[in-house]
């Protein structure tokens, strides 16, 4: 039965058309497109909070000239810090414009050097070395997660303490509300994942 | 070092496009959105590129980003879609028995649960064993074979599977949470 499904998956996707262009160059033009989106996001942020400054600080409406007093900030964008026990320590930024929020991952401690290929890996960006990550939302879309399957921290044996971080990652929130952002990292030599979570309000 | 990972990342692309296309059309069930699954997916993974190293995480890593999108897609896009009880009958003749055997397993998918589609999916055409399936799914092994399961069983209701072997059957006790 598994033989005669698996013939008929294979027939049914035994004929793919060819792809539409070079299928790297594909890749790389989205990812240059959304490098220019997130680029013109943070010059808007930017603007954004110059025009806010100016703001607040020409609106002196008080008989003295005193600012008048102002509201929390309507943006949540604190950076939260969950430390982990074991090893690293994750540092989440979540950067909010509308309903669309830009996360950054960084991290910082001490693991171990994973064996890729028989060879230790160099020192370099510490979240370049992990051995995998998962990630939620904390909305309905689906949570992400891929790790290694460990064999790569078998013979691993070369403590490294540094730091690093991910690349900025960008979700739109449906609808208003708060939500919990929260990441995963597993690391050679770490017992526990390294866990950070942070609270993202949507206005 | 960024050179020389985006080189490898490209190489990664073009030798494994036609294969993740394939899995793509049987997640989305057309050519044109399989590639564009598969675009989007790699897109995702080459800003996450850095946390992963072997082609084996790298293309894991694309399966479930493969998996989690063409979820996201379906809710999002296509929940406008008004169900239909009876599924309109194909056009094609005895003779285009191929194809019909074709446009039937399709359409059998196309009733399944995304994920449940995605597991069987990678359970029969990718041919990989219940525990990687779970590690690209997020989802525990009990919940890979309840999937499988359940899927097998709308499949036979289509006629397409004959009956389900020992290996495939569930205990009673290991049957997990669907988390559809």
């Amino acid at each position: 039965m598994n033989d005669d499904l698996q013939a008929r998956f294979q027939r049914l996707a035994a004929d793919p058309p060819p792809p539409t262009a070079i299928p790297s160059q594909a890749v790389f033009a989205r990812v240059r497109k959304v490098r220019r989106r997130r680029a013109a996001g943070v010059a808007v942020l930017a603007t954004a909070a110059v025009a806010a400054v100016f703001a607040i600080s020409t609106n002196l409406t008080d008989i003295d000239s005193q600012p008048p007093v102002l509201g929390p900030p309507s943006t949540p964008t604190p950076a939260a810090t969950v430390p982990s026990p074991y090893g690293v320590k994750l540092t989440l930024k979540p950067v909010v414009k509308g309903r669309t929020v830009t996360m950054t991952v960084s991290g910082s401690g001490t693991v171990l050097l994973p064996i890729a290929q028989g060879q230790e890996l160099p020192p370099q960006n510490l979240m370049a070395l992990s051995e995998g990550s998962a990630y939620s939302w904390g909305d309905d879309s689906e949570p992400f997660s891929a790790f290694s399957n460990g064999a790569e921290c078998a013979k691993a044996k070369t403590p490294y303490k540094g730091s690093g971080s991910i690349p900025p990652d960008t979700h739109t929130y449906a609808k208003a509300g708060t939500y919990t952002y929260s990441y995963r990292e597993r690391f050679c030599g770490v017992k526990e994942d390294a866990t950070a979570s942070v609270q993202v309000t949507i206005r | 070092m960024s050179a020389e990972r985006d080189q490898e990342f490209a190489e990664f692309v073009d030798g494994r496009f036609t294969a993740l296309q394939r899995f793509g059309y049987l997640l989305t069930g057309e050519w044109h959105l399989a590639e564009d699954l598969v675009q989007t997916a790699l897109t995702k993974v080459w800003f996450h590129r850095n946390s992963l190293r072997s082609a084996n995480a790298l293309e894991s890593y694309t399966r479930t980003a493969m998996v989690n999108t063409s979820t996201q897609w379906w809710r999002r896009k296509w929940k406008g879609e008004t169900p239909t009880e009876v599924l309109p009958e194909p056009a094609s003749d005895s003779q285009y028995g191929v194809v019909d055997d074709r446009d039937q397993l399709l359409r059998a998918l196309a009733e399944l649960p995304r994920r449940t589609r995605a597991t069987l999916v990678l359970r029969y055409f990718e041919d990989l064993p219940e525990a990687e399936i779970a590690q690209i799914m997020g989802c525990s092994v009990g919940t890979v074979k309840s999937n499988i399961s359940r899927g097998l069983a709308k499949l036979r209701e289509h006629q397409l599977v004959a009956g389900i072997t020992s290996a495939d059957r569930l205990a009673p006790e290991k049957k997990g949470v669907d988390h559809e």
